[in-house]
């Protein structure tokens, strides 16, 4: 029997906390997550402002075929087996994917879009990491392709070679979309590519010998390993990239 | 509704914008402030393209931070620098936006040639947009703007290099468009918005001075501006000791607008006050930074 006629039966805090909570949530909007974000930008935007543009093509096209004429060339059979290509391949392997997103991203500064095409549901900064994830593809197709191209006329380890080749472009754009999270990433991004550059320019300089030694020894089990440690951090950070808040990232 | 909290913007040491609270319902509204006082700053912190030092902005009683993209789907937006992709024609340039808004691909077309038929560029739709003026370009980023139908229009600076009667049929779409929208329109230019904003939002010294309806804001100068005549040789001297609004030559003499604080010669015939006037007087002896002489 009730001691209070009056009495109204009043639910505890922690239920009052709960019934807050499931309110709150059911009543923001959702936040999509990364596969969300994912096929709901393949569904809006499609493949036709992804994929490759007649500039970029032509631009990324003449710049790699330049620098790849350059080691055809220039290689024989001394060059290849000696101590630096092994370097130089690893350093120069993100060449493609990188001048393939300087392009995309200077022609959206060049036409004073950028500005624009951040207010959008869809960022540009989002649509661009979405076109590096592309890019990397592209990428990794000109390199392997080169590589075959060379193993037609000299006689190399294909397979180290081609390891070799995405552990340093994936390794690099890692590194990039890393440093594009943490803002500022014009100043962010021209200091990772030159610490990529001079990083790896210095390590064939003074420690030619030993880091040659290295990526030439390493079991080939031993690169897969690590290139499939790389795979990881790349998933990683574009999806951190990709869902990252785009509130005030002009201002970076 | 989208509301403004005790917002602040900081640039290192540079105060851009202090305190700033204000609340926006369906209608039109006019910020108005002369280059640098802070208005394309609050502009960009509407649309999420920079973020608050302090206090925060919501829309629905949600913060846009939280809201994010659904908050952007819901805003269209002209910048005070439009950029367009020269080898582009307005239908792929639209078509382009409207995928990055993520429009129904469905209602897409249609939309483009309704937005276009609104800034009457249906005809040159497809025609490469480095051969367009700059009052096209400009009706181009009105149009992208209205593309996705949104619920937030903010507008900066949306009547440079448009002709006096482009200027008029964009008032007059406005109007239309504000019934059930929030229209922002940013601008230094008085007549763009005297006559179709509900209210006046003025910043001065980086904060908010003024936010009331056009006839509210001018009555705070009732019988305070005077027209008068004067000779050539007079006009110098007056200067130093009134703000002049206007001079005009009429019949070999000045005619001059001014502002006092109260009827002093006979000859001085009281004006209704104009949003202009205030406009002038708010901002006579402020430099564009900000800062007051």
């Amino acid at each position: 029997m009730r001691n209070n006629k009056w009495e109204v039966p009043y639910p505890s805090e922690e239920e009052i906390e709960r019934q807050v909570t499931i309110i709150v949530n059911q009543g923001l909007p959702k936040q999509l997550n990364f596969i969300q974000l994912l096929l709901d930008i393949k569904q809006y935007i499609g493949w036709r402002y992804v994929v490759l543009s007649y500039g970029e093509a032509l631009f990324s096209g003449f710049l790699t075929l330049l620098i790849f004429s350059y080691i055809w060339l220039t290689a024989n059979e001394t060059t290849l087996h000696s101590t630096k290509f092994n370097g130089l391949l690893f350093m120069l392997s993100p060449f493609v994917f990188l001048s393939l997103t300087a392009y995309a991203y200077y022609q959206k500064r060049s036409n004073n879009t950028f500005e624009l095409e951040m207010t959008m549901k869809f960022t540009v900064f989002q649509i661009l990491v979405y076109r590096m994830f592309f890019f990397s593809g592209i990428a990794i197709l000109v390199n392997t392709s080169f590589i075959l191209a060379l193993s037609l006329k000299f006689e190399i380890d294909v397979l180290r070679l081609v390891l070799l080749s995405l552990t340093g472009l994936f390794l690099f754009s890692s590194g990039l979309l890393l440093t594009l999270y943490y803002g500022q990433f014009f100043k962010r991004c021209v200091g990772f590519i030159g610490a990529w550059i001079v990083g790896n320019s210095l390590l064939l300089i003074t420690v030619d010998q030993q880091y040659s030694k290295l990526l030439d020894t390493l079991p080939i089990a031993v690169y897969s390993l690590l290139l499939v440690g790389v795979l990881v951090l790349h998933l990683y950070s574009f999806k951190r990239l990709l869902t990252k808040s785009q509130e005030g990232v002009v201002e970076c | 509704m989208l509301v403004v909290q005790n917002v602040g913007k900081e640039y290192g040491n540079f105060k851009a914008l202090r305190n700033i609270n204000l609340q926006f319902d369906n209608g039109i509204y006019g910020l108005l402030a002369p280059n640098g006082a802070g208005k394309t700053t609050l502009i960009k912190m509407l649309v999420t393209l920079i973020s608050p030092t302090t206090g925060d902005i919501f829309y629905q009683g949600q913060s846009l931070k939280k809201l994010g993209q659904s908050y952007r789907e819901e805003v269209g937006y002209l910048p005070q620098h439009f950029g367009y992709y020269k080898h582009s024609t307005p239908k792929q340039y639209l078509n382009y936006l409207a995928a990055l808004k993520g429009m129904d691909k469905q209602i897409v077309p249609n939309r483009i040639d309704e937005v276009l038929d609104m800034v009457a560029l249906k005809d040159v739709k497809n025609k490469k947009m480095r051969k367009f003026s700059g009052g096209m370009l400009q009706r181009v980023g009105i149009a992208q703007a209205l593309l996705s139908n949104p619920k937030i229009i903010i507008l900066d600076e949306p009547t440079a290099g448009l002709d006096p009667k482009e200027r008029a049929r964009f008032r007059h779409m406005l109007s239309d468009l504000a019934r059930n929208r929030i229209i922002i329109i940013s601008t230094h230019i008085v007549s763009d918005i005297e006559s179709i904003a509900n209210e006046i939002i003025m910043i001065k010294n980086n904060v908010i001075s003024h936010k009331d309806s056009v006839v509210n804001i001018c009555s705070t100068l009732t019988g305070k501006i005077f027209e008068t005549m004067m000779s050539h040789e007079d006009i110098t001297e007056f200067r130093k000791n009134y703000i002049t609004l206007a001079e005009k030559q009429e019949q070999g003499k000045m005619v001059v607008r001014f502002v006092a604080e109260e009827k002093l010669e006979p000859s001085w015939k009281s004006v209704e006050p104009q949003l202009e006037d205030v406009f002038l007087v708010e901002y006579a002896y402020e430099d564009t930074s900000g800062n007051n002489k």
